[in-house]
């Protein structure tokens, strides 16, 4: 029970027993006024209403103080001591009835999607793009929010949120819930059982096994890190791996399909019962089978997984790192710094703190800068436009068109084909501050403003992007709409390239417009530094690359890297 | 009862405090209206926008203006036994709290609304309507704000019948709006019908941001209300000024008994 239905029913029953003994001693009281006590529970019970909601269940508590009001009106001991029986009887029924009733303070969920997909098709920008049918989408995913409903199942809620969101491959689609532990409770009961290994696949095409379980039980079998494994369950992995409803919440949202193929067999290792029967090669080749056990829920093995996947360098958001000799890494976490730079001084003062210390760092012998943008979460355009400009080569350079705005229909102008038209133009001018090379490392988790600024540093002289993948492929500016089961955050804001075409994010076809320069390989190399070594490959990737340029003065010769 | 009220009517234009407290709450509402203008703080657009955005000043005086009028109505003949003579010359209970009721619900209902839709009002000749915010749905929504007026003057003529001192309701009325004001704002509150009155609910217009890489922020408003809340705001406003009413009246009968 919440807490002001636990006040409520205090209020009615205390204050039942109070008035009882009032109701004796007060007719000895010249003075009317006391009466007025019989009203402070209907009083405090507007008050409580007004702040939780009306709940059926409670009917009993509003009853009873609604009743207790019967000793304001009449001016008799036996009425009042009566009412205050009756009151303190009903409050006392609510108890138990809130606890059994399943629907207690339950959110109309179906009412929720209804609220958030008409927010949608007012201001959602990108349904065109993307070539989605609000009204398909509602339809098909009504049930899953009417089945949450008659459950009075917030995680069902969730995982049906998750699940229609993920349709629009748009990484600043997303909802979230009131409370952060209905996520958590959703993921577990999505993502299956753990049954002592995650699997990844190689660049070759080959699963593998990773973050295997270190015990006797897999060193016997003979299963460790980059074992190849060949069917799961006497399933195809690539296939039983779509059909998980993991992988729609977790690898949907990337809107670039390569994104979305890198992580896709991570998802099988969570399918079967209270075993599977696996098949693999052992380390001389040969085809082996194991019935592995389930040993609990696969999700905390899945969230490891994708954590050493998609790590980066470890220090504090802005905060510069030693890599080497010769090389420095500024960490950026978010395209936010403090709120008083933003709203002031247009981040002169972040610029100004980034100059002096390259100014350092160069003064020190530091040729080589990394800016490790992996697993930003985005933020602002004019911090990404700050950042861009300190380290472009000297110029004015493109970064992107605001959709032109029509007052009268107050939404964004489309011409007669209906593309939309281009409004203002933005650029901004290069400093260079950092004569050396610049990497940019980037993953499937970089995204909004981080997949801004790789596109605008895309193509400079001095840049070169580095990932396993592109970054997430969403640049579109964000609003959202409040319900009652939480919050529902969409593309709300028009960014377009200067033909008028969307800005980064990727439409029908799923290829975004932010592509990297080296692609670096995930494989056995990849999945021996990340999972035995416990390395960050591709920053060893990166230092490799760079002081291989730096050698042979000549790009795109490294055996292991491919590039774009 | 035409008598009482007739008389009422005399008093009231005649009643320094009921005076005063119009004037400020005039000067006030103009002063809502020009503050913005003056300190440039504002971008100046149009009436329908001003209502849009500036909920919290164009309702604050109104508020105080009823809580006066209706504590000074109801309750400044306590002090001289005004209503013992009335009921000592013939006039039947009912006649006496509704003499005083009825004054209080048509000066506190339409001044309030008066001066909510004042500032408004103003604006629009300033500036025009504009056409960002639908008039039709504004319109609506200021007429259904008579129906929470008069149920806050339901509710503190309850109050004042209790206290029977129009200061003391003043300063109580004024302490428990405020109070549920406050509360209403940080705890978020959900069932507006049920707090004292859902005139925020009416002045509430929801907002869709839009923006830009610049500084290029649109706002669109949508105005227009749900057959829910029209009709959520005139059931919960008739019967609980009813039931305020008719608790007042109760406690005013039995109190004149005793």
């Amino acid at each position: 029970m919440i807490l002001y239905d636990k006040i409520l029913i205090g209020i009615v029953v205390g204050g039942a027993l109070f008035l009882y003994i009032l109701a004796g001693v007060a007719v000895r009281v010249i003075s009317n006024k006391w009466r007025a006590v019989y009203c402070v529970p209907v009083l405090a019970g507007m008050l409580l209403l007004a702040m939780c909601d009306f709940e059926i269940s409670m009917l009993g508590a509003y009853l009873g103080a609604v009743i207790l009001l019967a000793g304001f009106i009449k001016d008799s001991v036996k009425v009042r001591r009566r009412a205050c029986v009756a009151a303190a009887v009903l409050g006392l029924v609510t108890i138990p009835v809130c606890m059994m009733n399943k629907g207690y303070r339950c959110v109309n969920y179906v009412q929720d999607f209804k609220d958030g997909v008409a927010s949608m098709k007012d201001h959602y920008i990108l349904a065109e793009h993307k070539g989605v049918d609000l009204d398909a989408l509602y339809e098909t995913y009504l049930p899953m929010f009417e089945e949450a409903n008659r459950n009075h199942d917030e995680v069902q809620n969730y995982i049906a949120w998750a699940s229609f969101t993920a349709e629009f491959h748009d990484g600043h689609i997303g909802f979230l819930p009131n409370e952060e532990e209905t996520m958590q409770a959703a993921y577990e009961r999505v993502c299956g059982n753990d049954y002592g290994l995650a699997l990844m696949t190689l660049e070759d095409g080959r699963t593998v096994a990773v973050n295997v379980e270190e015990n006797d039980f897999f060193r016997e079998a003979g299963i460790h890190n980059g074992t190849v494994i060949t069917s799961w369950d006497g399933y195809n992995i690539a296939e039983v791996a779509k059909e998980t409803l993991a992988y729609h919440m977790f690898a949907y949202p990337l809107a670039d399909k390569d994104n979305e193929d890198f992580c896709r067999d991570l998802f099988a290792a969570g399918v079967g019962g209270d075993s599977v029967k696996i098949t693999y090669l052992d380390d001389s080749n040969v085809e082996k089978e194991l019935v592995l056990p389930k040993l609990g829920n696969y999700y905390e093995r899945l969230k490891d997984t994708l954590e050493i996947i998609n790590q980066g360098v470890e220090t504090g958001h802005m905060m510069w790192a030693e890599i080497d000799e010769e090389t420095v890494c500024l960490r950026i976490k978010l395209m936010m710094y403090d709120s008083e730079t933003s709203k002031t001084e247009n981040y002169g003062s972040m610029q100004a703190e980034i100059r002096a210390k390259a100014e350092e760092y160069k003064a020190a012998g530091k040729k080589h800068l990394i800016l490790d943008l992996r697993g930003n979460g985005g933020g602002s355009g004019q911090m990404v436009k700050a950042l861009a400009s300190l380290f472009a080569p000297k110029g004015e350079y493109y970064y992107c068109t605001d959709g032109l705005w029509d007052d009268k229909s107050e939404c964004y102008l489309k011409d007669a084909t209906g593309h939309y038209v281009p409004g203002k133009e933005h650029y901004f001018r290069g400093e260079n501050i950092w004569d050396g090379p610049v990497t940019i490392l980037v993953n499937s988790s970089s995204i909004s403003a981080a997949d801004h600024l790789t596109k605008v540093m895309q193509g400079m002289e001095n840049v070169t992007i580095m990932g396993f993948t592109e970054p997430n492929g969403s640049g579109q500016g964000v609003g959202s709409c409040l319900l009652e089961s939480g919050e529902l955050s969409f593309s709300g804001s028009l960014l377009l390239d200067r033909n008028g075409d969307i800005f980064v994010d990727s439409g029908v076809d799923r290829e975004s417009t932010n592509d990297i320069d080296v692609q670096i390989p995930f494989d056995e190399n990849a999945v021996r530094v990340l999972f035995d070594e416990g390395g960050d490959y591709v920053l060893q990737k990166c230092m490799e690359y760079r002081n291989i340029v730096a050698n042979s003065a000549c790009y795109g010769i490294i055996d292991s890297t491919t590039e774009n | 009862m035409r008598n009482i009220v007739k008389a009422q009517f005399f008093q009231i234009v005649r009643d320094k405090v009921i005076r005063g407290m119009l004037v400020v709450a005039l000067l006030m509402q103009v002063l809502v209206v020009l503050l913005p203008i003056w300190l440039d703080n504002e971008e100046i657009t149009s009436a329908g926008e001003f209502f849009a955005t500036n909920e919290g000043g164009i309702m604050m005086f109104p508020m105080f203006y009823v809580i006066v009028v209706t504590a000074q109505i109801c309750g400044s003949d306590f002090g001289d036994k005004t209503h013992n003579y009335e009921l000592m010359s013939g006039h039947r209970r009912w006649d006496v709290f509704g003499g005083r009721v009825i004054p209080a619900l048509l000066f506190g209902g339409i001044g309030g609304l008066f001066l909510i839709m004042l500032p408004v009002g103003i604006y629009a000749v300033l500036y025009g309507w504009g056409s960002k915010v639908s008039f039709g749905w504004v319109f609506l929504r200021l007429i259904l704000m008579l129906f929470p007026l008069l149920r806050m003057v339901c509710e503190f003529a309850f109050w004042t019948f209790l206290i029977k001192n129009p200061y003391g309701v003043m300063g109580f009325c004024l302490l428990v709006f405020e109070l549920s004001m406050g509360v209403t704002e940080v705890l978020e509150c959900h069932n507006v019908f049920l707090s004292m009155s859902n005139i925020p609910l009416l002045m509430m217009v929801s907002k869709w941001v839009t923006f830009g890489l610049g500084n290029d922020i649109h706002c669109i408003y949508d105005a227009s209300l749900s057959g829910d809340v029209v009709w959520g705001t005139i059931i919960a406003s008739v019967a609980f000024g009813t039931a305020a009413l008719y608790l007042g009246y109760v406690f005013f009968k039995n109190d004149d008994m005793n």
